[in-house]
C-alpha cells in the first residue's frame, strides 16, 4: 500500500515540447516546428526506492531528470519533489537534492576536492558537525584520502567520479538524481560507485533515481525500473516483470568432459548456439525453467559444470522499444 | 559562518553577497592555482595601467582644451566614468564569459546549486587581475579632483563618490542587461564584450564631441551620460551645452535603480527562456 506521505517524486502528465527551427520547403524560410521530447509521463517514487530510469539516446531521460532537477519548466503537468515545485522554487529544490552529471563535473576544476568539498559546505549551510562526519564517512567509503589535496583537473575519471558522488551526497538530501554514473569507469571504479549508492540508501535511506546504460548497474542496484522511449514511458515495474514480460533467451552455459559436436537436445525452444572445445552455450527461452534442460543434458552427456545468463537488460529494453508502435522520433535534448 | 536567517528580502540579499564573496575568493584561488600565469597577467595589468596613465598624461598635455573644457575637466569625466566602468566590471565582468558556459553545457550545474544565478555568473571566471583597472582611472580622479579649479562646497564633494556609485550601478547595469542576450544567442560573447567595451569608452568624453544629436542620445537613452557626464557639470558649475533640465544633474541615483530594475528583468528573462528551451 502507498503511503501519501511517502511519495518524494511525483510527476502527473509531464509534457515538454522544444521548439524547432527547421529549414522549410521554400530555402531561407524556417519552419517552426514543436517537438515533444516528453509526452504525458506520468510516476510517483516513494522515499527510499532506487529506480532505474532506462531508455535509448534522445528518448527523453535527460530532459525527465532536468525537469526534476529544477533546469528545466515542464510545458504542461505537475512535477513535486519532496513537496517542492521544481520551476518555481530552484534554491529550496537544490538545497534537498544531489545531482550526479557522469559526462560533467560539478566540481571546481582547479581546487583541490577538499576545497570543493568545503566550499559546498558553505553554499549548502551543512552544519559542520554534519560535514565533518559525512566527509569522514565518504573519504572511508570510496578511498578519497589519497587524492583528496589533489586538483580535480589532475584527477582520473573514476576518481573524479567518486569526488562528485561525495559533493553530490554531502548535505543530506532526500532525494539524487545521477545521470549515467558509470559511464567509462573502469570494473573497480563501478564496483565502488554502486556499493556506494547501495550503502547510503540503505543507511541513509536516500532516494536514488539513475539511468544508465550498464545493464550491471540495473542489475545490481534498481528492483524498479522505469522505461521511456519517444518521449513515452513504456514500463514502469519491477525488473524480473519486464524480463518476463518481454521473453527474450537465456542462455545455458555447459562445460562437458570433452570437446564434442554441438548437443542435440529435445527440450523445446532450446538450441545450441555455441561451440568452443568442451564448453556449449545453448539458449533457451527466458520464461522456461531450466531445470528440463539441465536434466536432459545431464543424463545424457559427461556435464562437469553449468552456469546460466539472463539476458542482458539492454538487450530486454531493446526488445521493448522495437516491439512497441513506431513514433516520430523526438530531438535529442 | 554563521547560521544566516533568510527570511525576508534583507535575509536572502545578505546570504547571496555572502555566497558572491565566497565565490569570488574562490575564483581568486582558482587563478592562484596557476602562479606564473597571474603573476605573468599581474604584471602585465601594472605595466599596462602605467603605460596608460603615461599616454594619457601625454595626450593631457598636449590637449589644453577638450570641447571647450580644460585639461582638469576633460580628466575628471574621463576618470570618473572610467573608475566607474572598472569598478563594475571588477564586479559583474564575467557574466559575458555566460555564452561559453551554455554552449559546453556547465549551466546546468549552475542551476543545480542552491544560489542566485546572477551571483554565480558574476564570479563564473573570475579574473583577479581586473582589480588592478580600477588603480589608474581612481589616480586620475584623485589628481583631476586636486587640480580642478572649483569651490568644493560639501554638495560637489559628496557628489564625487555619489556619482561613482551610481555610474557603477549604471555600467553594471549594462553589462548584465547585455549579458542576458546570451540565453538566446550564446554565440554572441565577443558582440556584448564589444558593447560594453564601446559604452565605456564612449562615456569617457565630454558628450559635446559626439555633436548634438548622438551626444543626447547616448546621455540620456544609453543611458551612459548619467555615468558621469550629468553630475559632473554640477561639480564642474557648467552649464548644459544640451540645455537639459538642471535637475538631470542628480538624477542619477534614479537613473541608476531603473537600469538596475531593467537589468535585472532582462537576466530574469534570459534564465527563463533557457529553463523552457535547454541548449
Amino acid at each position: 500500500m502507498t503511503d501519501q506521505d511517502d511519495v518524494v517524486i511525483e510527476v502527473a502528465g509531464a509534457t515538454k515540447t522544444f521548439v524547432q527551427r527547421r529549414r522549410g520547403e521554400r530555402r531561407l524560410r524556417r519552419e517552426r516546428v514543436d517537438v515533444a521530447a516528453v509526452r504525458d509521463v506520468s510516476f510517483t517514487v516513494r522515499a527510499g526506492e532506487i529506480v532505474g530510469y532506462l531508455g535509448p539516446n534522445g528518448a527523453g531521460k535527460s530532459t525527465t531528470i532536468k525537469m526534476l532537477i529544477g533546469v528545466l519548466t515542464p510545458t504542461s503537468g505537475r512535477l513535486r519533489v519532496a513537496g517542492i515545485d521544481p520551476a518555481r522554487q530552484r534554491i529550496a529544490l537544490a538545497r534537498r537534492i544531489g545531482v550526479v552529471f557522469g559526462q560533467r563535473s560539478t566540481l571546481w576544476y582547479d581546487l583541490p576536492l577538499r576545497d570543493s568539498f568545503a566550499l559546498a559546505r558553505h553554499l549548502y549551510r551543512i552544519p559542520d558537525d554534519r560535514f565533518q562526519a559525512n566527509l569522514r564517512r565518504f573519504v572511508e567509503m570510496l578511498d578519497l584520502g589519497p587524492f583528496l589535496d589533489t586538483p580535480v583537473r589532475q584527477l582520473s575519471l573514476g576518481q573524479r567520479m567518486r569526488g562528485d558522488l561525495t559533493a553530490a551526497f554531502l548535505h543530506d538530501p532526500a532525494i539524487v538524481y545521477l545521470d549515467e554514473p558509470t559511464i567509462g569507469l573502469d570494473v573497480v571504479s563501478k564496483a565502488a560507485v554502486r556499493a556506494f549508492l547501495a550503502e547510503t540508501n540503505r543507511e541513509n535511506g536516500t532516494t536514488i533515481m539513475l539511468t544508465t546504460h550498464d545493464t550491471a548497474d540495473i542489475e545490481q542496484l534498481c528492483r524498479r525500473v522505469l522505461v521511456i522511449d519517444h518521449g513515452r514511458l513504456g514500463f514502469d515495474g519491477e525488473l524480473a516483470v519486464l524480463r518476463e514480460r518481454l521473453g527474450g533467451d537465456r542462455t545455458l552455459v555447459v562445460d562437458l568432459a570433452e570437446p564434442l559436436p554441438a548437443l542435440s537436445v529435445a527440450t523445446p525452444g532450446a538450441r545450441v548456439i555455441r561451440v568452443d572445445g568442451p564448453r556449449q552455450w545453448l539458449a533457451f527461452p527466458a520464461t522456461a525453467s531450466a531445470a528440463p534442460l539441465v536434466a536432459e543434458i545431464a543424463a545424457r552427456y559427461p556435464l562437469v559444470d553449468l552456469s546460466i545468463r539472463e539476458p542482458p537488460i539492454e538487450e530486454v529494453v531493446t526488445r521493448l522499444y522495437t516491439s512497441g508502435a513506431p513514433t516520430p522520433r523526438p530531438a535529442p535534448d | 559562518m554563521a547560521p544566516v536567517d533568510e527570511a525576508g528580502p534583507v535575509g536572502v540579499l545578505r546570504a547571496q553577497l555572502g555566497a558572491y564573496l565566497l565565490l569570488v575568493r574562490i575564483a581568486f584561488r582558482q587563478a592562484a592555482q596557476y602562479r606564473a600565469s597571474l603573476a605573468l597577467m599581474t604584471a602585465t595589468e601594472v605595466a599596462a595601467t602605467m603605460l596608460d596613465l603615461a599616454a594619457i598624461g601625454i595626450v593631457f598635455a598636449h590637449l589644453p582644451a577638450l570641447d571647450g573644457f580644460s585639461l582638469a575637466e576633460v580628466a575628471f569625466l574621463y576618470g570618473t566614468s572610467a573608475l566607474a566602468f572598472a569598478l563594475a566590471e571588477a564586479l559583474v565582468g564575467p557574466v559575458d564569459r555566460l555564452g561559453w558556459h551554455i554552449r559546453d553545457g556547465r549551466f546546468d550545474v549552475v542551476l543545480i546549486r542552491p544560489v542566485s544565478v546572477l551571483v554565480q555568473a558574476a564570479t563564473l571566471s573570475f579574473a583577479p587581475q581586473r582589480i588592478g583597472r580600477v588603480v589608474q582611472p581612481a589616480v586620475i580622479v584623485v589628481v583631476s579632483c586636486a587640480a580642478l579649479d572649483v569651490d568644493w562646497t560639501a554638495g560637489r564633494t559628496l557628489l564625487v563618490p555619489a556619482m561613482v556609485l551610481c555610474g557603477t550601478v549604471i555600467a553594471g547595469s549594462a553589462f548584465v542587461a547585455a549579458a542576458s542576450v546570451l540565453f538566446v544567442a550564446p554565440d554572441a560573447t565577443v558582440a556584448v564584450a564589444a558593447l560594453a567595451q564601446g559604452s565605456a569608452l564612449a562615456a569617457r568624453y565630454p558628450m559635446t564631441i559626439y555633436g548634438r544629436r548622438l551626444g543626447l542620445l547616448l546621455t540620456v537613452a544609453a543611458p551612459i551620460g548619467f555615468v558621469s557626464w550629468l553630475p559632473a557639470l554640477y561639480v564642474l558649475d557648467r552649464p548644459d551645452p544640451f540645455g537639459l533640465p538642471f535637475a538631470t544633474r542628480f538624477a542619477s541615483p534614479l537613473v541608476a535603480l531603473l537600469a538596475a530594475a531593467v537589468a535585472t528583468l532582462a537576466w530574469r528573462a534570459g534564465v527563463r527562456r533557457y529553463r523552457s528551451t535547454g541548449n
